[in-house]
């Protein structure tokens, strides 16, 4: 059964069908999720939130991307958590989750172990940069660059417009890569952004490079 | 104008800055886009901006995809069992029945206790058995108008023919004349010593005829009390004065207000005493006071019967207050087992 069979029995409520929609969605949304969130328990929260908040919706459905429609419900998931999250108390940055590191080695075996333990590092670094970032320019950072969505796909995702997409997105990798020369020495020697330091000083004075 | 240049130079780093994220994902506008490359071939910083920035986005998009912890299927429509509804809705509705009824018994013994008045004292319950009959016989005797002859009628009717010609004619009562029916009521073996008392009771003063209605009092009182039938009427106060000196020192204080005092449902004789001097000391005066003592004694046998219905509820309420609670304390109990 397609997709779109599927869509069509889970808007009649037909559970089978909305189930093997999820089978199909669930790691887009729970990688969604885990990236915006950086908490295993939360996202998997926010999964389990989203679709049943989608299943309710499904008469709602007009039709269009339905991966789009169910990101957005993913996304205000996610909003939801995160203002769980603001009334517990913050856990501390060194607390968040070690990636398994094993899909890594799944997906390219050929890769030396010391890489690997360098990506691993490299990712977890990341991940914790990406979680300072605020929280708009995070989903809409995840959304392009972790999801691959287009900027039309963001807005039709978000209900955001296209200028604030492009504004949001430009300003959160611009912090994440502050982030990343802010914490290279955390980072293995071939992950460093090098010369960061001189070229923000001939920025800051306006002077033309050569 | 060197710092014209500079000025302008500075313009064009922030306006490709702010475009350099939009330019790595091909998503400026064609003029756009050849500001931008125009600028970054002759610019190194901005260069370094931009090589940075697709580094940065490069390796996000590099990280790994997470394998989720679980499998995010939903199980069904979230429907709330109908069972535990059920649960819900009767126990309530049991405990609240329980409490009605224990309401509705308080309510009806609190009844039965505001129309008894207050409880009799001493021997009082141990005189009902006798007493009930010896009033009968008393009413009957005392009668002195039509009016509370009605209402004897139906009282007499019950116990003897006897005591229904006293009541039949009643302008005629005089203290002998009522001394015969119940003396001919006296013949009768069962109710023989009663029907004597009764008959010595109107020429008794109110503390010897109680004392023989109790049946307690000594044979000596009932022997002179019947020889005092016959004797002048002055004599017999004389001397049921003197008789009723040692039963006074028992007796409640003043006679009048045994009646009140009494429970309608178990009329002493001491009831009914009261009437008696009246009757044997002036006849006007007897009618008087014994319409009033009648009326107070009709008024309690009359009540009667709402008495008896109210002690009947109570049974009943009681009996269904048990097995209620015991229901409701049983299912609370399972409940809580469940739980």
């Amino acid at each position: 059964m397609d997709e779109q069979a599927l869509i069509a029995s889970a808007r009649k409520g037909d559970v089978r069908a909305f189930n093997q929609l999820v089978i199909l969605y669930q790691s887009m949304v729970y990688n969604l999720a885990y990236r915006i969130l950086s908490d295993p328990d939360a996202a998997a929260d926010a999964t389990q939130d989203a679709f049943l908040s989608a299943f309710k919706a499904m008469p709602k459905f007009r039709g269009g991307s339905f991966k789009s429609w169910l990101l957005r419900i993913v996304t205000n998931a996610c909003y939801d958590q995160l203002r769980r999250k603001q009334r517990r108390p913050t856990s501390s940055l060194d607390d968040l989750p070690v990636e398994a590191d094993h899909t890594t080695v799944l997906r390219d075996p050929a890769k030396l172990p010391d890489e690997v333990v360098e990506r691993h590092e490299l990712n977890k670094v990341i991940q914790t940069g990406i979680s300072t970032l605020p929280a708009d320019q995070r989903v809409i950072l995840v959304l392009s660059d972790i999801q691959g969505l287009s900027y039309k796909e963001i807005t039709q995702a978000t209900g955001i417009s296209l200028g604030t997409v492009k504004s949001r997105l430009s300003r959160g990798r611009a912090k994440l890569r502050d982030y990343l020369q802010e914490h290279g020495e955390l980072l293995p020697s071939r992950y460093r952004l090098r010369g960061a330091t001189e070229m923000r000083r001939a920025h800051s004075v306006g002077d033309h490079m050569p | 104008m060197s710092w014209l240049r500079k000025r302008r130079n500075t313009t064009d780093h922030r306006y490709v800055e702010e475009r350099l994220s939009a330019y790595l994902d091909d998503e400026l506008s064609p003029q756009e886009q050849g500001a931008v490359s125009q600028h970054l071939a002759a610019c190194q910083a901005c260069q370094w901006q931009f090589d940075t920035l697709q580094q940065t986005a490069q390796w996000t998009r590099e990280l790994p995809t997470i394998p989720v912890p679980r499998v995010f299927t939903i199980s069904a429509p979230a429907r709330p069992a109908p069972a535990p509804r059920q649960r819900r809705g009767w126990a309530p509705l049991l405990q609240g029945a329980t409490a009605l009824i224990a309401l509705l018994f308080v309510v009806v013994v609190a009844g039965d206790i505001m129309l008894s008045g207050v409880l009799p004292t001493g021997s009082a319950p141990a005189l009902a058995p006798q007493s009930e009959a010896v009033m009968e016989m008393a009413v009957a005797d005392v009668a002195p108008t039509q009016e509370v002859g009605k209402v004897e009628k139906e009282i007499v009717l019950e116990s003897e023919a006897a005591v229904k010609e006293g009541a039949a004619e009643p302008e005629r009562a005089t203290a002998s004349q009522v001394a015969a029916p119940t003396q001919e009521a006296a013949g009768e073996p069962a109710e023989a010593p009663l029907a004597m008392e009764a008959g010595v009771a109107p020429a008794l003063p109110p503390e010897a005829g109680r004392m023989s209605a109790m049946g307690g009092g000594s044979p000596d009182v009932q022997e002179k009390s019947v020889e005092q039938t016959a004797a002048p009427l002055a004599l017999m106060d004389e001397e049921a004065v003197e008789e009723a000196e040692p039963a006074e020192k028992m007796a409640e204080p003043t006679p009048s207000l045994v009646p009140t005092i009494l429970p309608p449902e178990q009329p002493s004789a001491a009831a009914f005493t009261t009437a008696v001097p009246t009757v044997v000391a002036d006849a006007r005066e007897r009618r008087s006071v014994v319409v009033d003592d009648r009326e107070i004694r009709t008024m309690g046998l009359l009540r009667q019967p709402v008495v008896i219905w109210l002690r009947l509820a109570e049974c009943a309420l009681g009996t269904v207050f048990i097995i209620l609670g015991t229901i409701t304390v049983v299912v609370a109990l399972q409940r809580r087992r469940g739980r």
